[in-house]
């Protein structure tokens, strides 16, 4: 029995240190809990941890891919028919459409305070209608572009930075609960500005469903 | 300068190296990867789409939701 746990222990391992994804979810689902944020939050990042651990275990050897127009650039040729229903609306609706049912959104939301059930609410259905979304979506995915692996790099090391330095100022605070002047994180700046104005709590929505767009038209 | 000043300062950097990846990404030939480039790189599965799909409903979630 012993053993059968090591063996599984050790695939469990293997499978994290080749997809980093799962290591960085995980890392930050912990150090959500830790500092005090409601168990949900860092609940939902073990989940996305888990879920891309259980789909890359279903699929050792990689899914098929699509080629891309040519190499190196962003366009993969995509069946719009062979996409979701959601996808498919997002992909096939005017951009000025889906911009104006952004900014519309954003500004209604804004109007409601944070940590209420009205803005929870307001976050939880595109969020849930995007993951349901992509859930859905069987298509194959494109095949990586060509990119120059310097290239890679430079972002990486950008955002890798961002996260070692936000890691710093949360474990110079006091205590992982307790926020510091000294040592603000990205959070304990944002606070005030997303407290006290609607406008900036709009913004920072509709900055968050652009990104999301972003994420769901690749 | 207070440790604030320099923490905020740092931040405000790399936001800024952030949004000139992106603008320089932007450029025909350009040797870094645009934003979209990047988000199809990362998603290239079915998992790791599920993953970035997740984490971004975790940043609303994070700010905003109880």
């Amino acid at each position: 029995v012993v053993t059968d746990v090591t063996v599984r222990l050790v695939a469990v391992a293997r499978r994290v240190a080749r997809e980093p994804l799962i290591l960085i979810l995980i890392t930050a689902g912990i150090f959500e809990i830790l500092s005090g944020d409601p168990i949900s939050h860092g609940v939902l990042l073990f989940l996305a941890a888990g879920l891309v651990a259980r789909e890359q275990a279903s699929r050792p050897s990689g899914e098929p891919c699509l080629p891309t127009e040519r190499p190196g650039t962003i366009a993969p040729i995509l069946d719009d028919a062979a996409l979701s229903g959601p996808l498919r609306l997002a992909r096939t609706m005017p951009w000025p459409v889906g911009l104006a049912i952004a900014v519309a959104y954003a500004a209604v939301v804004g109007g409601f305070a944070r940590f209420t059930w009205p803005m929870t609410a307001a976050i939880l259905v595109p969020g849930g209608l995007a993951l349901a979304a992509v859930w859905e979506d069987r298509s194959p995915r494109p095949r990586r572009p060509e990119v120059a692996r310097w290239g890679l790099a430079v972002w990486a090391a950008v955002l890798v930075a961002l996260g070692l330095w936000e890691l710093t100022q949360l474990l110079l605070q006091p205590s992982l609960t307790v926020n510091s002047y000294a040592h603000p994180t990205i959070s304990y700046l944002l606070d005030p500005l997303l407290n006290q104005h609607r406008i900036d709590r709009s913004v920072a929505i509709f900055a968050w469903l652009s990104l999301g767009w972003i994420v769901m038209d690749r | 300068m207070s440790s604030h000043d320099m923490v905020v300062a740092v931040y405000l950097l790399l936001g800024g190296c952030l949004v000139a990846l992106a603008l320089v990404g932007r450029r025909p030939g350009s040797p870094i990867p645009s934003v979209g480039t990047l988000v199809t790189w990362a998603t290239d599965t079915r998992a790791r789409r599920l993953g970035v799909v997740l984490a971004w409903a975790w940043l609303g979630v994070h700010f905003f939701a109880r």
